[in-house]
This record gives structure tokens, C-alpha cells and sequence, in this order.
């Protein structure tokens, strides 16, 4: 698959990860391995790119001694998930005619 | 590994990029080492779940926007210096073609520096090689099984200083370096950026360092024989003898230091084409003590 077009998905997923609540690093990774493998290396120029588009913010909460890094949607990062998924159909239209039944 | 260690290398390893996102960047893996830690993990277990090192370096310069990364001034002044070295070394050349048939005529043969042919078993010696740390840039073999430490380098210079335990280390960067072992003779191949080898008191080796642009400085130490060629390079010794025999040969660079013992403990034999000198022939029956010095000064004095 083309680099570029995952790491568009990659980013659209990670903000996903972020649209029920806020939440830090490792966790982002956490809950996107059912659906996809991601590392801090990748997971960070990911976040990086995402701040300075302006689609999530970050905070840093005390937790156990030390300071964890928070990041929360913003809506322009909501409207970013919500731009996909309205592209993404018609990719969708796409595979299922090209998986559709028969051949002609 | 562990922490500290982790992020050392991460630190040296990101050095072109500006502090504050070099701090960001360091902060992000130490949190994730940490949240990797509460969940059971041991600080080895999360540094190894971080993934494959150099897939982190690559993910983390993928980031930066090529104008962030700057080139810090050391770096600047070195390959500035490189490139003055160069210019000197091509201005040099030129000189010494055009000089070189009229120094032949005025040289006696009989004092050049004689090449000694080693045989040399190109079986490679695992067992001399007891620890090679990567990211550290230490290599460390035991001279049990060696009798000679031969160096090459190109730009870099060469240090010798002794050191307290039995095994000698070899410090450098392992990008430009080469180490490996043939026969009972350690062969140290170094293109650019210092070398340093420590090598243990007690232990008499043969050292044969030969330098094309970089200084070479030893201290301290006695070896068995000890030849050091440098071609545009200076010498410098530092309270330093062989047990059989020494021979210093500098083209461009100047022959300093300082050497053990008392000049009449040394059968000298200099020869300074157009220098200065401040040692002369001597027909002592002493450690052979051979210098050449082609442009540079020779100066050296004797710490009894």
C-alpha cells in the first residue's frame, strides 16, 4: 500500500482513539492493536504532525511521581475523522463492486 | 540497558537537533518506558518492547521538518579544520613533488626507516576478542594471545595512554574504525575521528602507529618496540620508552615530548632535514632511538 495513503489512515485512527476520551502514548497504541500495529516511533511523528495541523492538543497530568502526556481531539480533528469516512465510502463502493458477485 | 544508558544513546545519537526538541523527544520514550513499567514490565522488557533502535532514529528524523536540524558549531569548526587540512595536505603535495628528487639526492638511504615485512596469518582470533560494546564504541581484547598493536588512521588522531586493568581498550568511532585480530597482531584501521587505546602497564607489546593527517599523542606507556610514522601529523610523547627499540618518523609534523630514562640511555640516531634539534647522534650502547623528521622540529626531552 502506498506509504503515504496508511499513514493518512494511521493518523485518522490515532484521532479516533481520541474522540471517546483523552489519552496518552501508550495507551493510543494499546487500543489500536486490534485493528492496527503501531509503535512509539511510528506513534510519534504521527502525534507530532497532528498538533502542529492543529487537530489535538496536549496536557500533562501528575500520575505516580512523574508528568504523563495527554492529548484530546480538537474539532478540527473531528472534523478530519468525520472528512474520511465520507471519502472512505466511496472507496468502500469501489471494493465492493470489485469483490462483487460474478463476472460479466 | 536501562534507562539512563537508553537515553545516552538516544541523547549522542540526536545531537544535530536543537535542545528543546531533542528534550521532547527524549521525554516521549522515557514516559513510554515508564507506562510500559507499570504495567509489569522490567526496565529491560520495556526498552526492548520500544522496538528495533535504528527503526526509532528513523522514525524520529521521518518527523522533523529538514530546516530543525542544524549543524552545532563543533561540528562546524571540525569539518572546517578538515577541509584546512586538506588544503594544506594539497598545497604540501605539490611541494613535496617538486622537492622530493632533490631531497633523494641529499638523503642518505642508509638512514631511512627500514619496512619490516611481518608474516602475517590472515586466520581470525575470536578468542582475542572479549567484549565489543556497539553503541559505547569500546572494544576491549585481551593481550594475552597478542604480541603487537598495529594502527592505521587516516584523518583522526592517535592516542595511547595505559590503563589500569589487563585488557586493552580501544575506544572510537565504530562507524570509521575497523578492529581485527590476525595472528598474535591486533590491526587498528581508523578513517576519521579519534582513536584512543589503553593499553595495560605490565604488558609489553610491540606498537606500530602510522598516522596520514592526524597528531599522535602517547603517554606514558612503555612497549617493547614502539614506531610511530606520521605523515603530516606532529608526535608527541609523553614520558614514554620501548624496551628494544623506538623509531619516530614525521614528514610534515613536528617529534615533542618527552621520553623515560636519561638521554645516555639511548644509542640515537637522528636525522632533521629542515628543522631544528635539539638531540644529537650518540653512539651509547642504549635502546636504538631513530628519528627523521622531514620539515618539522624534533624536541625532546628525557624524565629520569
Amino acid at each position: 500500500m502506498d506509504t503515504q495513503l496508511k499513514r493518512g489512515i494511521l493518523e485518522v485512527c490515532v484521532l479516533k482513539a481520541l474522540q471517546k476520551e483523552d489519552s496518552y502514548g501508550y495507551r493510543i497504541i494499546k487500543d489500536l492493536s486490534p485493528a492496527v500495529t503501531l509503535s512509539e516511533s511510528t506513534l510519534y511523528p504521527i502525534l507530532k504532525r497532528m498538533e502542529q495541523s492543529g487537530c489535538i492538543t496536549e496536557y500533562s497530568v501528575a500520575h505516580n511521581g512523574r508528568l504523563r502526556k495527554y492529548y484530546q481531539l480538537t474539532p478540527l480533528g473531528q472534523k478530519r475523522i468525520g472528512d474520511f469516512l465520507i471519502e472512505w465510502e466511496e472507496v468502500r463502493r469501489a471494493y465492493d463492486f470489485i469483490r462483487g458477485e460474478g463476472h460479466e | 540497558m536501562n534507562k539512563y544508558l537508553f537515553e545516552d544513546w538516544l541523547r549522542n545519537r540526536l545531537d544535530d537537533l536543537p535542545p528543546e526538541e531533542l528534550d521532547r523527544i527524549v521525554a516521549f520514550y522515557l514516559d513510554a518506558i515508564d507506562e510500559r513499567m507499570e504495567e509489569g514490565m522490567t526496565e529491560e522488557e520495556a526498552i526492548h518492547d520500544l522496538g528495533e533502535p535504528e527503526g526509532l532514529l528513523a522514525g524520529i528524523r521521518a518527523s522533523l521538518p529538514q530546516e530543525t536540524v542544524y549543524t552545532p558549531v563543533r561540528q562546524i569548526r571540525q569539518k572546517t579544520m578538515r577541509r584546512r587540512k586538506w588544503i594544506v595536505a594539497g598545497i604540501l603535495m605539490v611541494v613535496l613533488v617538486f622537492a622530493l628528487p632533490i631531497f633523494l639526492l641529499a638523503i642518505n638511504f642508509s638512514t631511512m626507516r627500514h619496512e619490516t615485512v611481518y608474516e602475517v596469518d590472515t586466520t581470525p582470533v575470536e578468542a582475542a576478542v572479549v567484549e565489543w560494546e556497539g553503541d559505547e564504541s569500546t572494544h576491549t581484547f585481551d593481550p594475552a594471545t597478542l604480541n603487537k598493536i598495529h594502527v592505521s588512521a587516516n584523518l583522526g588522531r592517535v592516542m595511547v595512554e595505559p590503563c589500569d586493568d589487563n585488557w586493552i581498550h580501544v575506544v572510537g568511532n565504530e562507524d570509521v574504525f575497523d578492529a581485527n585480530v590476525r595472528g598474535a597482531t591486533l590491526y587498528l584501521e581508523n578513517v576519521n575521528d579519534d582513536l584512543l587505546i589503553r593499553m595495560p602497564m605490565a604488558w609489553y607489546l610491540r606498537l606500530d602507529i602510522k598516522s596520514d593527517v592526524g597528531d599522535v599523542e602517547i603517554y606514558e606507556i612503555t612497549a617493547a618496540t614502539l614506531d610511530v610514522s606520521a605523515d603530516l601529523g606532529n608526535i608527541y610523547l609523553h614520558n614514554v620508552t620501548a624496551a628494544e627499540r623506538i623509531d619516530l618518523a614525521a614528514d610534515v609534523g613536528n617529534i615533542e615530548g618527552s621520553l623515560k630514562y636519561r638521554q645516555e640511555d639511548y644509542c640515537i640516531d637522528v636525522e632533521v632535514d629542515v628543522g631544528q634539534c635539539n638531540l644529537t647522534d650518540s653512539m651509547n650502547d642504549g635502546t636504538p632511538l631513530t628519528i627523521t623528521a622531514d620539515l618539522g622540529n624534533v624536541y625532546l626531552e628525557f624524565e629520569e
